[in-house]
């Protein structure tokens, strides 16, 4: 009978969020009068706004369910990864978010191909970032996919292509009608849910163990490892430094997270962006990778042993087996609110991407208003091709979302930074950094990643991409 | 022998609240520090917004 009721909860909260996120859909179409609206919100969203934006996109239920799921395995260490982040906010909102945000408005760019094709005068570039986005940020997207069907099956009991289906119908509704202005107000809200609901399982799970030294002396006893950084070289070490570079600095880079911080309207709202976004991305990580670690001693309590799990299904089962039905709801929420609050910034720049750099230049004149309702048609075309691609799961969370993220970083970081910091960046220098920089990476991943090195093949990638990017065009005749 | 050795070196580096000390000083510090230093670039920029 409880088991009834349970899920009866756990549908009308499903159903809530649905018919909220309709509702920030539909306020966010009446905004919608232009192009400039659907893409970048005119270049006018708030600091405070825009500071729980940037990390809801950030950090997503990839992170609650799935690297939390590996830190069960990892331990206390993977806290490195996610306090790392706090430093990449600040390094995001200091140095890069004031002169992209100034830049983008100059050229008038509504998409990061767009921005690199027009500050660089080439449209061949233009094409390339722009396909590279188009085709490496599905793994992504597919991740976060992954994560709510694995959290709906576990939790709720639906089959893991119900939970799947749910957050791609979720996506649509409200990035389909409403694009910049609803994605960052819905985001706004999730931001604030999920963080609720992320700190509220942390503090539980140190309850669940005694206090805050209790638990990790309990760890240490059930295995040492857990609360000790891994010895060099060994596999754990290679995955907590890499993951520390790729996720913290790798983001700087990310088209997503350049086109939030690129439509901050003013220079005040900017340092507001900077504390909220820096006080959220420590807090969100820190107390996702520890109740990720603390899950393990916690579950041994009930009998189940973490190291003989997969990882995406840990957290799920973590928190169905561990916590009252309250909290289960209340996380339950908070991975819907960080599940759509990632994909739908995903799907919009995509979707962006393929019609304004792609389709708009195939097709010599195209209106406005063709482009608009091509790049909603699209929007939904990529969340139901994602849903399918993850309703048959084809690696672990944290892996698909890695390589998207060294990839990504690999292609862009050299272009991006030159195109900001070096007056004399030109074309062949940004083109050549981003083949090389993105050929070094995927070489690196097939022939040396680990565990055959313990280097990830972001470090080769981002060097030549920045190296490259700076000797050619130091080099090269500016044009 | 050495797996008692190795076991006796890691609890040595443990923190009084039972965390490697390098897993505070190489993230949990410039976490933090990444956090004092945005607080004091917001409140300085709205104590210049001021005046």
């Amino acid at each position: 009978m409880s088991d009834i009721v349970d899920s009866a909860l756990y549908i009308t909260v499903i159903a809530v969020y649905m018919a909220a996120l309709a509702l920030v859909g539909w306020l966010g179409k009446k905004k919608v009068r232009s192009i400039s609206d659907w893409y970048v919100g005119s270049f006018k969203i708030g600091g405070i706004v825009m500071g729980v934006a940037f990390f809801a996109t950030y950090f997503s239920a990839v992170l609650m369910i799935g690297f939390a799921g590996s830190a069960s395995k990892w331990g206390m260490s993977a806290t490195v990864i996610g306090m790392w982040h706090a430093v990449s906010a600040v390094i995001a909102f200091t140095l890069l978010a004031p002169r992209i945000s100034k830049a983008f408005r100059k050229l008038n760019a509504m998409t990061f191909s767009e921005f690199l094709s027009l500050r660089y005068g080439s449209k061949i570039l233009g094409y390339t970032s722009a396909l590279i986005i188009a085709v490496f940020i599905i793994p992504y997207t597919v991740s976060a996919f992954i994560a709510m069907g694995s959290a709906l099956s576990t939790i709720v009991g639906l089959p893991f292509w119900v939970g799947v289906l749910v957050a791609g119908a979720i996506i649509a509704v409200y990035v389909f009608s409403g694009g910049l202005f609803s994605t960052t107000l819905a985001e706004f809200i999730q931001g604030i849910v999920m963080t609720v609901a992320v700190v509220a399982v942390w503090i539980f799970s140190y309850y669940l163990l005694g206090g805050f030294v209790q638990a990790h002396e309990t760890m240490a006893a059930l295995d040492i490892g857990s609360v000790t950084f891994p010895a060099f070289g060994t596999n754990t070490w290679s995955v907590i430094i890499g993951l520390t570079a790729v996720m913290g600095f790798g983001m700087l880079a990310q088209p997503q997270m350049v086109l939030r911080y690129a439509t901050i309207s003013t220079k005040m709202d900017t340092k507001r962006a900077l504390l909220i976004a820096t006080i959220g991305s420590l807090l969100f990580p820190l107390a996702a990778y520890s109740y990720g670690a603390l899950s393990r001693p916690i579950l041994a309590s009930f009998g189940i042993d973490v190291m003989t799990l997969k990882d995406d299904l840990i957290v799920p089962l973590f928190v169905k087996s561990a916590f009252p039905t309250w909290l289960s709801v209340l996380f339950l929420a908070g991975i819907m609110c960080a599940v759509t609050s990632t994909i739908d910034a995903l799907i919009h720049m995509t979707a962006g991407t393929f019609t304004r750099d792609l389709i708009r230049p195939a097709l010599k004149s195209i209106s406005d208003r063709t482009q608009l309702r091509m790049t909603k048609i699209i929007s939904l075309v990529l969340s139901l091709g994602c849903c399918l691609i993850a309703i048959y799961p084809p690696g672990l969370i944290y892996q698909l979302t890695a390589y998207t993220w060294q990839v990504l970083a690999s292609s862009f970081m050299g272009p991006l930074i030159m195109a900001l910091f070096y007056k004399r960046a030109n074309k062949y220098g940004a083109l050549a950094g981003m083949v090389v920089g993105f050929a070094s990476a995927q070489l690196w991943y097939f022939l040396f990643a680990p565990p055959i090195t313990p280097i990830y093949p972001f470090f080769p990638g981002v060097a030549s991409s920045l190296i490259i990017s700076y000797l050619v065009s130091r080099f090269s005749s500016p044009k | 022998m050495l797996q008692i050795l190795g076991l006796i070196a890691q609890t040595s580096n443990l923190s009084p609240i039972g965390i490697d000390w390098w897993i505070i000083l190489g993230g949990w510090v410039p976490g933090f520090l990444g956090l004092a230093l945005a607080f004091v670039i917001w409140a300085r920029s709205r104590r210049s917004d001021d005046e």
